[in-house]
């Protein structure tokens, strides 16, 4: 599981050079990624079921995005996006259209259901964090 | 104050915002912000996800912005700019002018990002269940990929073929590096490669839009990512069942 943070981490800052993000957020952008890697896997390894820890690390990246944020005075956005990658589920969008064209209907229909289950989650998620107030997170101090 | 200068620099401003991938909330209050700083009057600004008009006292303009790239930097930079306009910090030409650098200011350098896709696509696949042999096709393939894009960029190629064409060779150039010898797990290095073409600009704003109640340019963020994400998976996909097709189900 470090390891996979690790190379989390690794990823995301690549994601955030590919969004050309400035030189010195690239290693915020990297936690924020590792983070998310980090609470999914812990999350999903204390429960079953894929939409649980997809929101608890979508929410985890978002108050850290926001927090981020805050103290950098940087947009939420900077950090949110290279961040929340690790979450998207794209093998099961690309295995969902893959059974679909191999006319493997039922299959299509099982990964395609837990694939939207996932990206709802992830919306949920993100949609909460945004709903609170922004002084309930970590500011920079006058 | 000039309004026909405040005009220009404001609807610059927007489109500058709008080109780099911020989202249509922040543009609608950061002109509005601006605007109010320099005048008093009456001022409108609506924003959609791809255009905007700006309306200060009697003078109107229409901006339509057609080349959308992910500039969060610029986004940045611009936001802090106005922060510092509404704060009285600096003149409207001392802005108009750091606006200028700004809009100058040179993305990552090719090789950068070249290497940097590369890298991400094969540690994505590590991440899902590839080795290192699979990774390291993965590299090769990022590599491609990022020309590949910068290529079609440069021929201001629609967004939709971009991502199914990507896709597409993703597909294709990892199943010739498998036929050389190089990987074991073919999916798990398809689904490292396409991530970093998944949407996640597209639905961070698209959430954002809709939470701020702005559901015109939610929704159509919203479809925009859908969209995006069916073409990569179509795009891989297809190719994948045309050689599964072809080689007789030998692969896969």
């Amino acid at each position: 599981m470090i390891f996979d943070v690790i190379m989390a981490f690794t990823a995301t800052f690549m994601l955030a050079v590919i969004f050309n993000v400035n030189r010195r957020e690239l290693i915020f952008c990297g936690f924020a990624g590792a983070a998310a890697e980090g609470v999914y896997q812990a999350v999903s390894y204390a429960s079953d079921g894929i939409p649980l820890p997809a929101l608890v690390s979508a929410a985890a990246v978002t108050v850290i995005a926001r927090s981020l944020a805050n103290l950098r005075k940087s947009p939420v956005t900077v950090y949110l996006v290279p961040g929340i990658i690790p979450l998207v589920p794209g093998a099961g969008m690309y295995n969902t259209v893959f059974s679909m064209i191999s006319a493997d209907y039922a299959e299509a229909l099982e990964i395609g259901i837990d694939t939207l289950k996932c990206a709802a989650a992830i919306a949920v998620g993100i949609v909460l964090v945004f709903a609170l107030p922004n002084r309930l997170f970590l500011k920079r101090r006058k | 104050m000039e309004l026909e200068k405040l005009l220009d620099f404001s609807a610059a401003v927007g489109k500058g915002l709008l080109e780099n991938g911020a989202e249509t909330s922040r543009v609608e209050d950061t002109l509005t912000r601006i605007i109010r700083h320099f005048y008093r009057g009456h001022s409108e600004i609506f924003v959609v996800m791809t255009g905007f008009f700006v309306n200060i006292g009697t003078y109107t303009t229409t901006v339509r912005v057609r080349n959308r790239t992910i500039n969060l930097d610029k986004v940045s930079k611009i936001n802090m700019l106005s922060r510092d306009i509404v704060d009285g910090k600096i003149s409207f030409n001392e802005a108009a002018e750091r606006f200028g650098e700004i809009k100058g200011q040179p993305p990552y350098p090719l090789w950068i990002k070249t290497a940097a896709v590369a890298v991400c696509c094969s540690f994505f696949t590590l991440l899902g269940s590839g080795n290192l042999s699979d990774s390291l096709n993965s590299f090769i393939v990022g590599a491609v990929l990022n020309v590949l894009i910068w290529f079609m960029r440069k021929k201001h190629t629609a967004d939709f073929i971009i991502t199914f064409t990507g896709g597409a060779m993703i597909a294709v150039l990892t199943v010739l590096l498998y036929a050389a010898g190089l990987g074991i797990n073919i999916n798990a290095m398809i689904t490292g490669s396409i991530m970093p073409l998944v949407p996640g600009l597209g639905i961070t704003n698209a959430l954002r839009d809709i939470i701020a109640g702005d559901y015109l340019s939610g929704g159509a963020r919203m479809f925009d990512a859908i969209v995006v994400a069916a073409a990569l998976a179509a795009g891989a996909g297809a190719v994948m069942y045309m050689i599964g097709y072809m080689s007789g189900g030998k692969l896969l």
